[in-house]
Parts: structure tokens; sequence; C-alpha cells
């Protein structure tokens, strides 16, 4: 066998090899995607899920503040003003949500997991805050044109970085 | 395991998509070698941020980096920086080789995780990662050019990668539908197929970034003009995998899925700038493309007024092209009747179609 003959059977090989799997791939990739649709992917996996259900009236978490450095807040400062915490960012309104969803589920380990990340990740850096989870339901089109909403208070934290204490 | 083959063979296009012709071939390795250069870029480009994230907030590490938990924090957060910054470059430097092509994809896979690892993964390296993981399989360069079996491999590997990115919209834009199911089925007021649905989206996104978007409010107030405008993307998603198998729709398709994100960019501030750049890298040059217009322009000969003869593109106002192979309409496009011009060179009775 020629040096040309072995390479020409190493790619007829490799040919095969990727006519099977290229197409194979896609389909786990499909199974796997779609099998964490109602959860958290499982990366490089995505069900790509994304604006799946259209908003009609829901039902989401945000924060406020009532406490900073021991001293009430009166008012108490909402996360929307922005005085406390960035209100802009995506991945603090998701982590607020899913805290607000597994506190209210009962799903007291992955309550936790998301608290730490607010309280590292969202909170005024290095300051004792006393923060509320606060439910907010809407009609978006309606909150946008008028800022109606109904609210309710689910829960109030206090957090000191110094000495972490969590009522 | 012998059915299985078949069934996998069977997702193929045709085989002649596949002719392994050089200058095809040579374009698969071209763009390769491109994307091993954005995704350097994407890792220069985020180092210090990175590491600054890392530094100033607590992770939730992902399996990839599950290794964190031994290394710390931050030394694990320089780790992973460094990997994916030098997996990308070696598989720049040296294309051929396949263990640059799988540090590349490691790599890319480490700085995925890493900016998902702060409590909400997002997908902006989803789609990087998994063409970085079928570029792996890509032959080397001198037996593509070589060696005919090589070079389809070559081939079928890049329509593969393209194919998995348009797989990725199929399944979101079917997401859409089954979720639309099940808002009809239990009474919804509004749902995918109602007039307002795209303002809901805009109004419930902008209210939770608290941002202001350059077209937001305008379709928030005016919900009847955004919806073609969501219906065409949800279109788009959908079908988005059929047009891996249409030539004709490779480029066009492409540009739409751009558009589309640069319309959700205008009204909902949502970025998705990885994701066009792959389209546009993977697309515009398509190997594959065959012209969208082709049956839609004919060459006439003309002749200037000073004598010199030339040729002009002009329409011939037959329809066809991209249009017949527009998935869900293409069938009423083909059953058409369709009036053929003569042209002004053809010989009387006979075709004058291009």
């Amino acid at each position: 066998m020629t040096p040309e003959d072995a390479t020409a059977g190493r790619c007829r090989r490799h040919l095969r090899l990727v006519t099977f799997l290229v197409p194979l791939w896609l389909v786990v990739y499909f199974a796997v995607g779609y099998s964490r649709i109602r959860t958290t992917d499982i990366v490089p996996f995505s069900a790509w899920a994304l604006f799946v259900f259209v908003p009609n009236q829901p039902s989401v978490y945000t924060l406020t503040f009532h406490m900073l450095d021991g001293a009430p807040l009166e008012p108490p400062v909402s996360l929307e003003s922005g005085e406390l915490a960035d209100p802009h960012s995506i991945t603090s309104s998701y982590l607020i949500n899913h805290f607000g969803r597994a506190l209210e589920s009962g799903d007291t380990a992955a309550a936790r997991g998301y608290q730490r990340l607010i309280e590292a990740n969202i909170l005024p850096r290095n300051r004792a805050v006393g923060w509320e989870l606060v439910n907010l339901s809407y009609d978006p089109l309606e909150r946008w044109a008028t800022g109606k909403t109904e609210t309710r208070t689910v829960a109030r934290f206090e957090y000191n970085p110094k000495s972490r204490r969590v009522p | 395991m012998r059915d299985m083959r078949t069934i996998l063979k069977a997702a193929w296009p045709a085989p002649e998509v596949f002719a392994p012709e050089p200058v095809r071939v040579e374009r698969v390795f071209v763009i390769a070698q491109v994307f091993y250069a954005c995704l350097l870029f994407f890792a220069c480009q985020g180092f210090v941020g990175s590491l600054n994230l890392a530094a100033a907030n607590r992770m939730e590490p992902l399996w990839p980096l599950y290794w964190m938990r031994w290394s710390g924090q931050e030394s694990g957060a320089i780790a992973a920086q460094l990997l994916y910054l030098c997996g990308p470059l070696l598989a720049l430097w040296k294309p051929d080789s396949r263990v640059a092509r799988v540090l590349a994809f490691v790599g890319c896979l480490t700085g995925m995780a890493f900016d998902n690892s702060f409590g909400k993964v997002n997908h902006h390296l989803h789609l990087w990662a998994m063409t970085a993981f079928l570029l792996v399989f890509l032959p080397s360069r001198r037996d593509a050019l070589r060696v005919p079996a090589a070079g389809e491999a070559a081939l079928r590997v890049f329509w593969g990668a393209q194919a998995a990115i348009l797989l990725t919209y199929t399944m979101s834009g079917v997401a859409k539908l089954l979720g639309a199911a099940v808002q009809v089925l239990r009474g919804d007021a509004s749902t995918l197929f109602s007039y307002d649905a795209l303002a809901r989206h805009t109004a419930e996104r902008l209210l939770m970034t608290h941002e202001t978007s350059l077209l937001g409010a305008w379709v928030i107030n005016h919900p009847l003009w955004g919806a073609p405008a969501f219906w065409g993307a949800v279109y788009l998603e959908v079908f988005a995998l059929a047009a891996a198998y249409r030539l004709s729709l490779h480029r066009l398709w492409a540009l739409g899925l751009v558009l589309m994100h640069i319309g959700i960019f205008l009204t909902m501030n949502v970025t998705f700038s990885h994701s066009i750049l792959l389209l546009g890298l993977m697309f515009a040059a398509s190997p594959f493309a065959t012209s969208p217009f082709t049956a839609l322009v004919s060459t006439a000969p003309v002749m200037s007024t000073s004598g010199e003869t030339g040729s002009r593109s002009r329409w011939n106002f037959e329809v066809g092209g991209f249009l017949r192979d527009l998935p869900l309409f293409g069938p009423f496009v083909k059953a058409l009747p369709v009036r053929r011009r003569a042209r002004p060179d053809a010989e009387p009775g006979t075709d004058a179609g291009p």
C-alpha cells in the first residue's frame, strides 16, 4: 500500500465518521436542549426558549431597601430608583425572580443559593442593609402607560456583610 | 445500528452539494481561521473585565468550571481566562492541528461557562461553542485540497455547523409555537397570535430592566405595527433549519435573522451581537449558497451607440429563485400561472426562460 492509498483510506474513514457524527450531534443537541426546557440549561446545550409566553398578567419580584447601615430609610428605596443597586442588570432581575419563585414554592435549598448571590452581587457593597422581597403583578401595557401595579411584600431580610444574619 | 446510520445519512442534503471543488473547500478553511480570530478577539476583549467581575462578585461555577472549587475563585478566574485566550490563539496559528482546535473548543466552553457562572445563563457564546465543537472534525487543509473524500468531509462539517446554528433558531421558534398552544388552551387573552404580542414582550422587557430603547415606546404605543414584524421573526425562526437545505435561502435567511436581531435590539435593548457576527461569518460567504436571484435575472446582449457590444442584467419578471424555495409559501409560488416574456433577441417560438 502506497502512502497515497493510506491517506485516501484514512480520509474515507474520516468522511464516514463525519457523515454519521454530525447529524447525530444535531439530534443530541435538540434532545438535550428540549429536555431542559422547563429548567436551567446545561451549557453548551439550550432549549432556546426565549420569549415563549406573551406576558398577560406577569407576577414578578423586585427588591426594596428599608434600612441602610442600621438607619431606617423613610420612605423605603426601590431597586428601580437606582440609588442603592443597579436596576438595569438582567442578571439581577433573573436572580431576584428565581429567588422569589423558589421561596414561594418552598424550595429552600435553591432559595438559599439565590439569596447568597443576591447578597453578594446585588445589594450595596460592604453596607448593612435591610431589604424586602416584593411581588409585583400587573398588565405590562397598563403599567407602561400608567405605572399601575399590585404589590405584595413576600419577606423581609437583614444583611450585614461583617456579621451575616438572615432572620 | 445500521438503521440508525441510514436515518442519519438521510438527514444530509443531496450528495452533489458536497462535491469537493477546491474553491469551496478552500473557503471553508478561510472561514474557520477567521472564526478562531473572532474567538481570540472575544477572549482578549473580555479578559480584564472578567477578572474584575470575578474579584467583585460571588460565582456559582457551571460544570465546565467544576475545578474552580479547588482552585479558588480569583486564581481559577485567571486560569479560565488564560485557557479561553490560548485555545483560539493556537487554533488560529495552527488551524491544521486537531489538538489546537480541541483546545479552542475547550477554551470557548470555559469562557462561556465563566460568563454564565454569576447566576444567569446568557446565550452570547453558545453558538460559538457549538461551532467550535464541530470544527474540531475538519480534516487538515492539505488533505482536503488533495483527497476528494477529505474535501467532502470538510464541506460536510461546515454544513453541519451551519445547520446546528439554524437548528437553535428553529428550536426557539418551535418553543414559541408550543408556548402559544399552551396559552390558547388555558384561555389567555393575549397570545403569539394577538396583534399586541410584540408590544407586550417589549413593555415587559423594558420594565424589567428599567431601560428605554430607540423603538420600544413606539412599538408599545402602536402594537398593530409590531405584529407583522413579530410573526415574520417567528416564521424565520421556525423554518431556519429548512433554509439549511435550500441553498438559495442560505444568505437571505442569515440576513433575515441578522435583521431580526437588530430589530430586537432596537425595540427591547437585547443585544445578540455575537450571533450577528457568527451568522455573517458562516453564511455571508457560505460555500453552498447559490444566488437567490439566479432565476430572476437574465443577461441580455446590448450594443452601445459607439457600436461596442456588451451585456446587461435585466429583470425578466419570471417568478423563481428563492421565492420557490420559501417554506410554506414556495408551493403557492410554484403554482402561480407565470407568463414568460420573450427576450428581444430570441427566435420566434423559442422559450425565453433563463
